[in-house]
Order: C-alpha cells, then sequence, then structure tokens
C-alpha cells in the first residue's frame, strides 16, 4: 500500500502571551492510500491543529510530516501554498464558501492558482458540481442555497484539483443529521472509488461512518483502530 | 474580479475615488486651458500678421514704472521719422519697416461724425503686418508719406457709420477738423487682443506728424526675411539707433518675446495648480489606502479560504493591487472624461481652440496608475502576509 500521510512526532506549541500552550505532544501515525480516517476526541485535544499541519496551513514546532513521500515540514510558505493547491481537498466545518461568487465561482477557486485553460476550468468544475449532485445550483450563490448543499459545493471545490488526501474538518458540524447522513454518503462514494480521507468530529456516529478512528487526548494518541459497526450508506 | 468588489459597494468606491478624479481633472483641465490660451494668443498674433520674423522697437527704455514695450512708449517715444528712415537706409534687406505714430481722430462726414477712431500713422510697411489691409481702393504709397498727402483709409466700422452702403472712396472727410481723402477701406477684421480693428484707419505717417503735433512714434515693427537673420537685424538695429540717440533710450523686442512671456505666466500658474492637484491626489491616495486597509481587515476570511485553496501569497498581493490599481484608474478615467466634457463645455462658450492635451491626458492616466499602486502596496503586503489558519478563523 502506497503511503499518503506520515506523521512522524509531530509536536506543536503555541504562545499565547509568555505562555506556551502545547496543542500536539508528539504524535505519530501513518495513512494509506485509499484509507477513510477519522480523527476524534473532545473539543482542544489538538484535532485541528493537526489537521492543520498535515494540510500545510501550519509550521510544526518539531517533528514531520510526509506527504506523498516528501517532507513538507521543512517547505516554506509558497511551496505549501503549492501543495496545498495541488495535493489537498480541504471541507471544513463553516463551508468556507465565498458568498459573493456563485457555487461554479467556488469550486473554480481553487484552479485560478493552478495552471489551467478557461476551458479545462469551466469542465473540471462543472463535472465536480455534477458529481455532488449540484450541477443545476452552479449559478447560486452561497447564501442561496442550504447548508448540505453548500457542503457539498464545499467537497466539490475540494475535488476539483483531484487531491492526494481530503481533509474534512468537523464537515457535518453545522448540519442537521438527515444532511449529514448525505454528505458521509458522499464521502464513502468517493472512498470507495479511492480517496483517501482524513475526518476529524467530535461526534461518534459520524465516525462510524469510517473504517479507522484515531483517538485523541491532550495533543497525543490514546488509540488507533479500525472501525467496528461500520456504518455503509453506499 | 477586482472591479466585482467595487461594485459590491458602489458608494464607498466612487467617494474613495473622488480625490483621483479631482486631482486628475486639474492637471487636464488646466494642461489643456493654458494650451488653448496660448493657442489663442498665438491665432491673435499671426492673424494680425505678427510672426517670430518680426523685431519690435520701443522709444523708451525699459522701467518698472512704466512696463514694456509699447506701454512705456505711449507716454513718451524717443523713436522719430529719422531714426525709421536711418534704419531703412542702414538696413535694405529688411522686408518691411512700419512704424507707427497712432491718435485719436473725429471724422465729420456731412453731418454724420464718428467719435474715437483709433488713427494710426504709417507707410506703405505697414500692409505687412496686416496683409491685403485695404478692401477697398489702395492703401498708404510712398508718396503720399514724401508728400505728407492728406488721405485715409478707413475702417471698416468708420465707413459703415459715415457712408452706410454707399462708396467711400475718393470722398472727402473731415477727421480732427482737416480735410481729408478716403483712399482706401479697410478690410472686415475680428478683433486683436480686444480692440476693434474696424474702428482703425490709417494716414501717412509724415500727415500723422502734423495732424497730432508730434514727432514720436510709439511702436515700430521691422520685418526680416528670414527667422534666423533675427537677432543680426537686432543688433543692426540697436547699433544705429545707440549711434543716433548716444544712449540706450529705446527697447528692441522680438514678437516670440510675448509668446514666452505668456509661457513663463502659464509656468507659474501651473505649478501652482500642478500642487493642487497633487495635495488632491496625495489625499485620494490616502483615501484608497485607508478603504483598502478596510477591505483587507473586511475580507480576511476570504484571504484565509483563498490561500487554503492554494493562494500564494504573491496571488493575494497582487489581487488587492488590482483592486486599488482599479479605483483608482476607473477615478483616473472618470476625471479626464469629466475633464473632456467641462473644456468642451468651456470651449462653446468662449471662443477658443480648446482641446485636451493628449499628454496631459497622458500623465493623468499614468499618475492614476501609480496612485493606485503606491496606495496599494501596503494593503496588499498586510493581505499577503496573513497566516492563513488565523485568516480562516477571521
Amino acid at each position: 500500500m502506497a503511503r499518503v500521510v506520515k506523521v512522524e512526532d509531530l509536536k506543536k506549541t503555541y504562545l499565547l502571551g509568555k505562555v506556551e500552550v502545547p496543542a500536539l505532544r508528539g504524535l505519530s501515525f501513518e495513512v494509506n492510500l485509499g484509507e477513510f480516517v477519522s480523527i476524534i476526541g473532545p473539543s482542544g485535544c489538538g484535532k485541528s491543529t493537526l489537521l492543520h499541519l498535515v494540510g500545510c496551513l501550519d509550521h510544526p514546532t518539531s517533528g514531520s510530516v510526509f506527504l506523498d513521500g516528501t517532507n513538507v515540514s521543512t517547505l516554506d510558505d509558497n511551496q505549501l501554498a503549492e501543495i496545498r493547491n495541488k495535493k489537498i481537498g480541504f471541507v471544513f466545518q463553516t463551508f468556507n464558501l465565498l458568498p459573493r461568487m456563485s457555487a461554479f465561482e467556488n469550486v473554480e477557486l481553487p484552479l485560478i492558482y493552478g495552471y489551467f485553460s478557461p476551458r479545462q476550468m469551466r469542465e473540471k468544475s462543472m463535472q465536480m458540481l455534477e458529481k455532488v449532485g449540484l450541477k443545476h445550483r452552479a449559478e447560486h450563490r452561497p447564501p442561496e442555497l442550504s447548508g448540505g448543499e453548500r457542503q457539498r459545493v464545499a467537497i466539490a471545490r475540494a475535488l476539483v484539483i483531484d487531491p492526494s488526501i481530503i481533509l474534512a474538518d468537523e464537515p457535518t458540524g453545522n448540519l442537521d443529521s438527515k444532511s449529514s447522513e448525505e454528505i458521509m454518503a458522499i464521502f464513502q462514494k468517493l472512498n470507495n472509488e479511492g480517496a483517501t480521507i482524513i475526518m476529524v468530529t467530535h461526534e461518534h456516529d459520524i465516525a462510524q461512518h469510517t473504517k479507522r478512528t484515531i483517538h485523541l487526548k491532550d495533543g497525543q494518541v490514546v488509540t488507533d483502530e479500525p472501525v467496528k459497526d461500520r456504518i455503509v450508506k453506499v | 474580479m477586482a472591479l466585482r468588489a467595487l461594485k459590491s459597494n458602489p458608494l464607498r468606491s466612487a467617494l474613495t475615488m473622488l480625490g483621483v478624479v479631482i486631482g486628475v481633472f486639474i492637471v487636464i483641465t488646466t494642461v489643456s486651458m493654458g494650451q488653448g490660451a496660448k493657442n489663442f494668443i498665438y491665432d491673435q498674433l499671426t492673424s494680425f500678421g505678427f510672426g517670430a520674423n518680426m523685431v519690435g522697437i520701443y522709444g523708451a527704455p525699459e522701467t518698472e514704472q512704466r512696463g514694456l514695450g509699447m506701454m512705456a512708449a505711449m507716454m513718451k517715444s524717443s523713436i522719430t521719422w529719422r531714426d525709421i528712415e536711418a534704419i531703412r537706409e542702414g538696413m535694405p534687406d529688411l522686408k518691411a519697416v512700419a512704424p507707427a505714430v497712432m491718435g485719436s481722430g473725429e471724422f465729420r462726414y456731412g453731418k454724420k461724425t464718428y467719435d474715437t477712431s483709433f488713427v494710426v500713422g504709417s507707410t506703405e510697411d505697414y500692409e505687412a503686418l496686416i496683409k491685403d489691409i485695404a478692401a477697398e481702393g489702395r492703401f498708404i504709397s510712398p508718396l503720399d508719406v514724401a508728400y505728407r498727402r492728406r488721405v485715409v483709409v478707413i475702417g471698416q466700422a468708420v465707413k459703415d457709420e459715415l457712408f452706410g452702403t454707399f462708396p467711400a472712396v475718393g470722398e472727402q472727410v473731415k477727421l480732427n477738423g482737416v480735410t481729408f481723402r478716403v483712399i482706401g477701406v479697410g478690410k472686415k477684421m475680428s478683433s486683436f487682443f480686444g480692440m476693434d480693428l474696424n474702428e482703425m484707419c490709417c494716414i501717412p505717417i509724415t500727415t500723422a506728424e502734423d495732424l497730432f503735433d508730434t514727432s514720436e512714434i510709439m511702436e515700430t515693427w521691422a520685418v526680416v526675411r528670414n527667422i534666423e537673420e533675427v537677432p543680426i537685424a537686432e543688433q543692426k538695429i540697436r547699433k544705429i539707433l545707440l549711434e543716433r540717440h548716444g544712449e540706450e533710450d529705446f527697447q528692441i523686442r522680438k514678437a516670440t518675446d510675448m509668446l514666452e512671456r505668456i509661457d513663463q505666466t502659464m509656468g507659474v500658474l501651473t505649478m501652482v495648480i500642478s500642487a493642487i492637484a497633487a495635495i488632491s491626489l496625495l489625499v485620494g491616495s490616502v483615501g484608497i489606502m485607508n478603504i483598502m486597509l478596510v477591505s483587507v481587515t473586511e475580507r480576511i476570511h476570504e484571504i484565509g479560504i483563498r490561500k487554503s485553496v492554494g493562494a500564494r501569497k504573491m496571488d493575494i498581493f497582487f489581487q488587492f493591487l488590482f483592486e486599488s490599481v482599479s479605483i483608482s484608474l476607473v477615478g483616473g478615467i472618470a476625471g479626464i472624461a469629466f475633464s473632456i466634457l467641462v473644456l468642451f463645455i468651456i470651449g462653446k462658450f468662449v471662443n477658443i481652440r480648446l482641446a485636451p492635451s493628449l499628454g496631459a491626458v497622458m500623465i493623468g492616466f499614468f499618475v492614476s496608475i501609480m496612485v493606485g499602486v503606491v496606495s496599494g502596496v501596503y494593503p496588499a503586503m498586510r493581505a499577503a502576509r496573513l497566516d492563513p489558519v488565523e485568516a480562516l478563523r477571521g
């Protein structure tokens, strides 16, 4: 199995004034191609920090993150931006769509920072909207869409660059249970098609949809085991 | 993308642009009006026959109290008909030497009178200043001057008043009580610096000396054949007059001096107004920078989202710089359009060739781009430097 993510003794310490607050206290794990991993734990346990480090949004205090074999901990801001643009698809709890742009333009956004022709951009974006079942809503702006639809737009945006890994940060946190189920069904379908997904959540029933759960507490891995009684939607 | 950001808050964008609009407007209008004024004066001079090949001689030294050229010579002039004859003899190469003894004349013809006509005593050379001056009859001849003949070429206005539609040439009129024969009628002329040339009547210079009981020639224009000869002619005239007068109680001026003086005046005016424009642009620039900083703060979340999908610092930097330049450029173009409109309207009212100066429009264009760049750099840098994680939270 090809290794997509390797985290090695990862530490992250924040400075609050003069006080050092450790968020991650040296954790290690690996994620292979085609895995669907949930990272679970109480709030403040370092889940989001971990996701930001794996997602190249932040620099670790020490330790390393390898993405597709590249140690990204040593890269500069521009190189990290390029990795985010080529390899990482983020899905956030608050969707993080640009409210003034249409669904279509939101999906297209990562591509304008790459090297694509306008035609390629249009085709890819439409394809992804179709994949999440929102082709008919392409010209609508986020405020005109329901929560579930917005998250589907965000997933389409994550997919449009054909990422090595999808990083989801509490993707169902702002959704009702029906929409949550829909979103999880989409993630499972994507995983079945071969996508590697890491999802942060604090809800156990959401984690049940994944294949493997890493349990975090106080910035350390407590357990790392396959999901039993997995809920399969697709 | 940048224009969309402008449209999302049209009132704010418009107010922000105002400084640039005004600044660019001032620059273009001032430069173009200055150019227009110069065109106007140039047109006046050339329509009167003035050109760069002329040298003016005035019989009074330049003093602060009495001013320059003709103004000084109107009071008292040291130049006489003898001086003019000496110049004519000493410098046969000159195309023309046109002296002017000036006075006011009252015409009578039968019961009709014309009170205040402007009478110029000159020679046949005066035709070098006003081409084909006599529309009917003829102009003053050398013989008229030599024999002190009482003949007059009357202006259009005088002719209309005294003779109406009847022929004037050959008739006898009284000028300041002295009988003159009308030998010609002047052509219709536009006014020259506010002076109605249709009132001007010409008589032989020798006759004018008798009529006004003076030998002072207030103004003389010497016309050279080639512009390159102007400095030489100036020197020669100075030498002749110095020999005759023993001192420099006269002035010699080039026709182009006037344009140069206007240039100087315009230069000072342009500097002052440029300073105002610069202040306006500075205020505009500060306004844009301010609004851009607000815009960056308002859109921290957007910046975070863009960074999370792979925007590099440069991408964010240029996004905001473009926006700032767009604001400024739209303002600049509005200023250009506004100034063209105003110049067009002014041009309709005053009869001056007024066209927006291309150079000023270009300057306005580039200055507005520069203002956009200068005021956008700092806010754009702030935006680019934002930490992605923090920005996403914002």
